[in-house]
């Protein structure tokens, strides 16, 4: 062997490697970097609505069941340089749910088979793209394609992810809202990170679950009212609730065919039997001229008056024992003078009434069923398959098409907006999933709402959803009905009994002496004119 | 009557005690008290007086159901219930006139607060149980009012050291009330179709009989420190018994009766 042979090779090691270091480009690494919108654009069926499509306070750079069920398309821009002939790389846009797409395992290569991948491509970018000057380019990404594969069923690596369909939308395993980061990657021919580039990423809050449904719905029944009450759920990051309503209040709904309204009659106490009946306007408006007066609001002089004994009795259905007297006579009483009282018969309820509800558009809502979890405890098969199913009215789904018993966490209301009490809506036939306005009721801890405008004996069904921070309406409650109906409060009490008090805090009431109260006043007047008048004087 | 009386007597007797008692403590401080400082005199070193303000509670049951025009009824009973409720209210008198030897005479301004709440009934029994107790709630807000006159007999205090104030109060009372339930203030209609809001006010005399415990016998230095500070010359724990007639004075045909008769506790502060 000639000593020249190995120079000779290392001269040409040397040349080779200068050839390299010196070629055009060659020296320059790939970057990626965020163009100066540091937000996607987000596009619905090719139209642009900008950066957020929600009020501040409703997550509006994440992303809602409302952008996923549109099949919203987020169109970020981002600014590349370094890409060369030279070094062949690729750009691709992957996404997921724990936070790093940069090792190649989390992209399913480089791993042992026992590695799971984290990350799932949505969108194939760029193939050996020539920019090695910085050039800004866009990526739209469908949002069923970022949220979809959140569970274990991530595709192998290289599989583009595109929209999933509205199934897409029931993915996400919990209420609890996710952050799903988007990385654009400089990746080698091979699907390996180029160690030399710098990727882009950006995280997005993503939340498709609304929250769990209140619990302890119940209605208070008033007069043209219900005085809702709820139990808060447990979704921190709910901001208020959304109440339905069938009929909504103000819709033209007939009164129940059941509901007849009270029978006014005359009643005497001694002889224990209604013995007149007079007409409704009589008995609702009471005794007007005064010279009737009652005895209380209550029947029978033989039963208790007591507020505290009627309240104990009331609410053990024993109405009966403490204000009727005869038969089905009961209770509202005026004093008709010489022992005899008008009192109102017992209406008939509407006919539904302590039935179920009989509305069909409150009790539908969505649940999100993670069978590939629950499935494999109970059969041992993985599906792999995501189930949606139908909220039942008790709010929780007990049965899945496996057979297996299951429950969900969370889901998403679909109840129309003409059902929506006391909030807007975009029109009275869209969907309330997504409340884009502000919630019937504001607050995580409210727990109390007062539906007015009903008509009295009009049965009502109410269901209660509470909504969390990314404007997702949850699931509705246990659907509640009840109607409205007359109420005696404190001053009509008064009233009916005689008293001829009211009318305003500066009325004279049914005045003697027009004058009284205000002289009165007068006079406290001057004394205090008199006190600060001889202050004044001690003063000097 | 009779009721009335033996609460006179039982009040007599407390009174006879209390007295005892505060000159007991008094004595005691005294004879504890080596520069004098303990003397319940008007000394050199005390700020002027001309004030007092008071802060009491009572227990209340406004006399609605006295009203003659309801001829026996009690809608007030029927609703609130006869448990009293907490009035909290605030006086300030002018100590306008010192006679030497007895006491001081001024007027008085007071407002109070109070209200009720209960569930209101449905007019018929309603559902599958044919309740009554409704959804909505029916409440009376109260806002009590007085101008009085003050004779505070403070001779005990001041010549004989015992640290007993007793006071008369006279004048007129005033409240505005109203009636609300769960949409807002109460609005009955007539038969005739009239509305009638639930609001109003009340007018009447106002009487009460007191008397104070001056606390300064138990801590005469922080007494003397409070009045140098902030001018206080007496703090008074106080038990007064007042009586408010709404009635109308005969210039109100017919008011809601939202006065009544109360015992009151609390505390006073001569400035």
């Amino acid at each position: 062997m000639s000593v020249c042979q190995p120079l000779a090779k290392f001269t040409v090691a040397v040349v080779a490697a200068a050839a390299i270091l010196f070629a055009p480009g060659a020296a320059r690494a790939q970057t990626i970097n965020a163009s100066g919108q540091p937000y996607p654009n987000r596009e619905v069926n090719g139209v642009s609505l900008g950066e957020s499509t929600r009020p501040q306070n409703l997550n509006p750079l994440g992303i809602n069941y409302s952008d996923c069920i549109q099949n919203m398309v987020l169109v970020y821009s981002v600014t590349l340089s370094g890409f060369g002939v030279a070094n062949n790389d690729n750009m691709q846009v992957w996404a997921t749910n724990e936070g790093d797409c940069t090792a190649d395992v989390t992209r399913g290569l480089g791993g042992t088979s026992s590695v799971e991948a984290s990350c799932w491509l949505v969108n194939v970018g760029l193939t050996q793209p020539n920019l090695q000057t910085p050039t800004t380019k866009q990526f739209s990404i469908p949002v069923q394609a970022l949220v979809g594969p959140q569970t274990d069923t991530i595709p192998k690596a290289g599989t583009l992810v595109t929209a999933q369909g509205p199934a897409a939308c029931l993915t996400q395993p919990s209420f609890a809202a996710t952050s799903i980061t988007v990385w654009f990657l400089p990746l080698q021919s091979n699907g390996l990170l180029d160690t030399g580039g710098t990727p882009f990423s950006q995280t997005i809050t993503a939340d498709v679950v609304g929250p769990p449904a209140p619990t302890n719905v119940a209605i208070g029944d008033g007069d043209t009212l219900f005085s809702m009450t709820w139990m808060p759920n447990m979704d921190t990051d709910t901001i208020g609730y959304d109440i339905f309503i069938d009929p909504p209040p103000g819709s033209g709904a007939v009164v129940d065919a059941g509901f007849v309204p009270p029978t006014p009659t005359l009643y005497c106490p001694d002889a224990h039997a209604p013995v007149t009946s007079v007409t409704t306007d009589a008995a609702s408006d009471g005794p007007s001229d005064g010279a009737l007066a009652s005895d209380g609001a209550l029947a029978s002089d033989d039963a208790s008056e007591d507020a505290a004994e009627l309240e104990a009795s009331a609410s053990d259905s024993a109405v009966d024992a403490t204000l009727a007297t005869t038969g089905d006579a009961a209770t509202t009483a005026t004093d008709a003078g010489s022992g005899c009282i008008y009192i109102n018969m017992a209406p008939s309820p509407p006919a539904n009434t302590g039935s179920t509800c009989t509305s069909t558009v409150l009790t539908s809502g969505t649940l999100v069923v993670d069978s590939g979890v629950a499935t494999t405890e109970d059969s041992g098969i993985d599906t792999g398959a995501t189930a949606i199913e139908t909220f039942d009215e008790a709010g929780l789904l007990v049965e899945t098409d496996s057979g297996a018993t299951e429950s969900g966490t969370g889901g998403i209301a679909s109840i129309t907006c003409q059902y929506l009490v006391g909030a807007s809506c975009s029109s009275p036939a869209a969907t309330a999933y997504s409340n884009t306005g502000n919630p019937t009721v504001t607050g995580e801890t409210i727990s109390a709402y007062v539906i007015k405008g009903l008509t009295n004996g009009q049965t009502y069904d109410v269901v209660i959803s509470a909504v969390d921070g990314s404007g997702n309406v949850g699931p509705p409650s246990t659907c509640v009905d009840d109607y409205p109906a007359p109420v005696n409060d404190f001053f009509k009490i008064y009233r009916q009994d005689g008293g001829q008090a009211g009318g305003s805090f500066c009325a004279l009431e049914a005045v003697g002496a027009p004058a009284g109260a205000p002289i009165v006043g007068m006079a406290f007047g001057a004394v205090a004119f008199t006190m600060a008048r001889r202050r004044r004087r001690n003063r000097r | 009557m009779p009721c009335l009386q033996r609460v006179s007597l039982r009040g007599a007797s407390a009174f006879a005690g209390l007295v005892a008692a505060s000159t007991l403590v008094a004595n005691v401080a005294r004879a504890q008290d080596a520069d004098g400082a303990l003397s319940g005199r008007h000394n050199n070193y005390a700020s002027p007086q001309h004030f007092e303000a008071e802060l009491r509670f009572a227990p209340f049951s406004p006399a609605i159901d006295s009203d003659p025009s309801l001829h026996g009824a009690t809608p007030y009973a029927t609703v609130f219930g006869t448990s009293p409720r907490i009035l909290v209210s605030a006086e300030l008198d002018w100590q306008v006139i010192r006679f030497p030897h007895f006491g001081t005479l001024g007027p008085g301004v007071g407002i109070g607060y109070t209200a009720m709440s209960a569930a209101a009934l449905f007019a018929s029994p309603h559902g599958p149980t044919q309740t009554l107790i409704s959804g909505e709630t029916t409440s009376l807000d109260i806002f009590p009012f007085d101008a009085v006159a003050v004779l505070r007999i403070d001779v005990l205090w001041r010549d004989v050291g015992i640290p007993i104030v007793p006071y008369l109060k006279a004048g007129f009372g005033m409240s505005l009330w109203r009636a609300t339930n769960t949409l807002g203030t109460s609005v009955y209609t007539t038969g005739t179709g009239q509305s009638v809001a639930g609001e109003g006010h009340s007018i009447g005399t106002h009487f009460a009989a007191g008397v104070g415990f001056n606390l300064n016998v138990l801590d005469e230095y922080a007494a003397r420190s409070w009045d140098e500070a902030m001018g206080v010359n007496g703090t008074y724990l106080f038990a007064e018994w007042a009586r408010e007639d709404l009635d109308g004075l005969g210039l109100q045909a017919d008011p809601l009766r939202v006065g009544g008769t109360s015992w009151n506790f609390g505390l006073a502060f001569e400035f």
